[in-house]
């Protein structure tokens, strides 16, 4: 299978606070990828590295078969992109607007353009800086897709959206995919609506990847345990323990990843008691994933940011 | 492409390069609109009147030139320039562009003040020993315009961060100045005065811009 | 049809269609020769990746039940009345899967289900 985006050893230090770390991703051709991870993860900056904006510290970046940033102008003609803030000039009208972009791109489709501006139900004549929020995110997403891209990058292109645009977009994401072969790198901190289109996800968590993996596989391997019975000194199980809270004594819930049914066997060997297996959802399953994390890095730290992220 | 930036861009100048075609058409008219029957009076009123224009062009073409280039950038700028960044164009090219635009716009002005200049000078009988000079002020202007224009150009392109290296060396260039004429102060100020003269500035912005002349 | 869909359920996205469209098979409410949706509408429709519709699609295909015809879609296929039979009893064991894990979880017995289902039978007539 090749690879639409490759990127390995990503170091980019973007000011004394953050800095990307090793990053590195596959992203396969024709599929739908979506980059997950906290406000302020590094999704961003690992964007604007693909699209040449940034230059990295250290690493490769391959995109569409070219290397970035050497020849971002050729590969950029084929990747439409949707920013995280709009960027389109606010004092042009829609219909000047949707003519400047075209004017770029030789693939431009203008029967496509007018029919998602139909369905957008876009008036060509109100001015940029004018628009919604919503008709802005649909207007860039119509840009993005009339291109007919070989690759599209969305960095939260719901953000900030009402539900029923958000819907719209969507729709129009997934009708352009199911047309054409096209490779969508989709970022969000929005995780539903990750866990309904994508076929894989990559997690990042303070400049680095921190899991990548199908979705299906990623989600039936994280539950939660009812546990009791832990005895004192645990030795290292066959699955990853992401978090424990004890209920009262010797009873304890665990966030675990990479569950698998036989891994009860070693529970009933080291003489725990399995009381309930209780799946999660991939947004709980990030959250344990962060937490995780944030226990590691800091073992005092409270999870306030964490039920910031799952609301 | 080309096309499409000069239209977008035209759309951000207009209403400053309409204002000022209306401004150096003004001047043209003004700066020999004196009364021809007294001859004595005519003289020195006219004399005085080519001197306050040859002040308004030096205006207009300082104001002129910041207005244009202002206009090619700021709007990029407002969007830090994600959006010209993810276009696949060349960034020379795109640059090139916007400043091939503008410079257009500095044209139009340029053509509105030789035909001002033009009309202007048909009015009037030009007094004997004095000659009328339309297109050489025009292309002075002209010449000086595209100087104006080409220096904020190039300082409204870069990045804020260069902009603040540029005003910081400039503060720091008057108050070293203003405290005491020290050697420093002298260094700077002929080092500075170096570069005005020696890329020809000196010789575009300095001289008489008068539409009659001896 | 599709309404309810999970995307949050560990039950693969993929499943939860192939099963909803087994189901309706199962039942008669898709008759043999029927078109099932265009992977692009239905993709479209519930906003999911196209590739989890075919995936849907070709797992039926593999057990029998629809034929996919390229360029025209995917129809239900010929589904003699054993195999139906088969396929009410599967889900009907399910159910009673799901009832019983349900019920355990909430610690009641057996005895007290069969109770239960009794008298709502009952009340039924």
């Amino acid at each position: 299978m090749t690879s639409a985006i490759e990127v390995s050893g990503l170091q980019y230090r973007a000011g004394p606070g953050f800095s990307l770390t090793g990053v590195s991703l596959a992203v396969p051709t024709g599929s739908i990828y979506g980059f997950l991870g906290p406000n302020g993860s590094g999704k961003t900056t690992t964007i604007r590295l693909l699209l040449g904006h940034l230059r990295a510290d250290a690493g490769t970046i391959q995109v569409l078969g070219e290397s970035v940033p050497k020849n971002a102008e050729r590969v950029l003609a084929r990747i439409g992109y949707v920013p995280e803030r709009p960027h389109l000039y606010g004092t042009l009208r829609v219909e000047e607007a949707i003519q400047y972009h075209a004017s770029f791109y030789p693939t431009w489709d203008a029967g496509l353009a007018a029919e998602l501006q139909r369905a957008f139900r876009l008036n060509g004549a109100m001015v940029l800086s004018r628009l919604s929020k919503g008709e802005l995110g649909k207007l860039m997403m119509l840009l993005a897709l009339s291109q007919r891209p070989e690759l599209l990058v969305l960095d939260e292109p719901t953000d900030g959206l009402d539900p029923a645009a958000r819907r719209e977009v969507l729709s129009a994401l997934v009708e352009f995919v199911a047309q054409r072969t096209a490779t969508v790198f989709i970022s969000s901190h929005l995780v539903h609506e990750l866990e309904r289109i994508c076929d894989r996800v990559a997690i990042l968590d303070g400049g680095r990847v921190v899991s990548e993996l199908p979705i299906d596989i990623l989600k039936s391997g994280m539950k939660r345990l009812r546990v009791a019975g832990v005895p004192r000194m645990l030795p290292a199980p066959p699955f990853t323990i992401l978090t424990r809270d004890l209920e009262v004594a010797g009873s304890e819930t665990w966030a675990v990843q990479n569950w698998q049914t036989q891994h009860a066997e070693w529970l009933l060997e080291n003489g725990i008691t399995l009381r309930e297996v209780i799946d999660l959802d991939l947004e709980e399953g990030f959250v344990a994933l962060l937490q995780s994390r944030a226990v590691l890095a800091q073992p005092a730290s409270d999870s306030s940011d964490f039920a910031r992220l799952s609301t | 492409m080309f096309g499409q930036m000069l239209s977008v861009q035209w759309k951000w100048s207009r209403w400053s390069v309409l204002l000022l075609s209306l401004a150096v058409i003004v001047v043209a008219i003004w700066s020999i609109s004196v009364d021809l029957q007294n001859s004595l009076e005519m003289q020195s009123g006219l004399a005085q009147r080519l001197e306050a224009a040859n002040g308004w062009y030096h205006t207009l073409v300082w104001v002129g030139g910041f207005l244009l280039a202002m206009h090619a950038w700021r709007t990029d700028h407002a969007g830090r320039h994600v959006y010209a960044l993810s276009l696949p164009i060349p960034r020379h090219r795109f640059v090139l562009y916007r400043y091939v635009s503008g410079l257009l716009f500095a044209g139009l002005i340029v053509l509105t003040l030789w035909l001002a200049a033009l009309v202007a000078t048909s009015m009037i009988e030009v007094p004997p020993g004095l000659n009328a000079y339309p297109t050489g002020l025009a292309l002075r202007i002209g010449v000086a315009l595209l100087a104006t224009y080409a220096l904020f150009f190039a300082v409204w392109s870069a990045t804020p961060r260069t902009g603040y290296y540029v005003a910081g060396i400039l503060i720091l260039f008057v108050v070293v100045n203003s405290l005491s004429p020290t050697p420093v102060g002298n260094v700077l100020q002929s080092g500075l005065s170096a570069l005005w003269s020696g890329l020809g500035f000196e010789h575009i912005m300095t001289g008489r811009w008068f539409l009659i002349d001896v | 049809m599709f309404e309810h869909l999970d995307p949050r359920s560990p039950i693969p996205l993929y499943e939860q269609i192939a099963h909803r469209l087994r189901v309706a098979i199962a039942a008669g409410e898709l008759a043999a020769g029927a078109g099932l949706p265009s992977v692009r509408k239905l993709a479209t429709d519930l906003r999911i990746n196209p590739a989890t519709v075919v995936q849907a699609y070709r797992e039926l295909e593999s057990e029998g039940l629809v034929e996919m015809r390229q360029g025209s879609g995917t129809f239900v296929g010929e589904v003699g009345a054993p195999r139906r039979a088969r396929e009410r009893a599967t889900e009907a064991r399910r159910l009673v899967r799901e009832l019983l894990a349900s019920g355990a979880r909430k610690g009641l017995s057996l005895a007290e289900l069969r109770v239960a289902i009794d008298a709502e039978l009952d009340g039924k007539r």
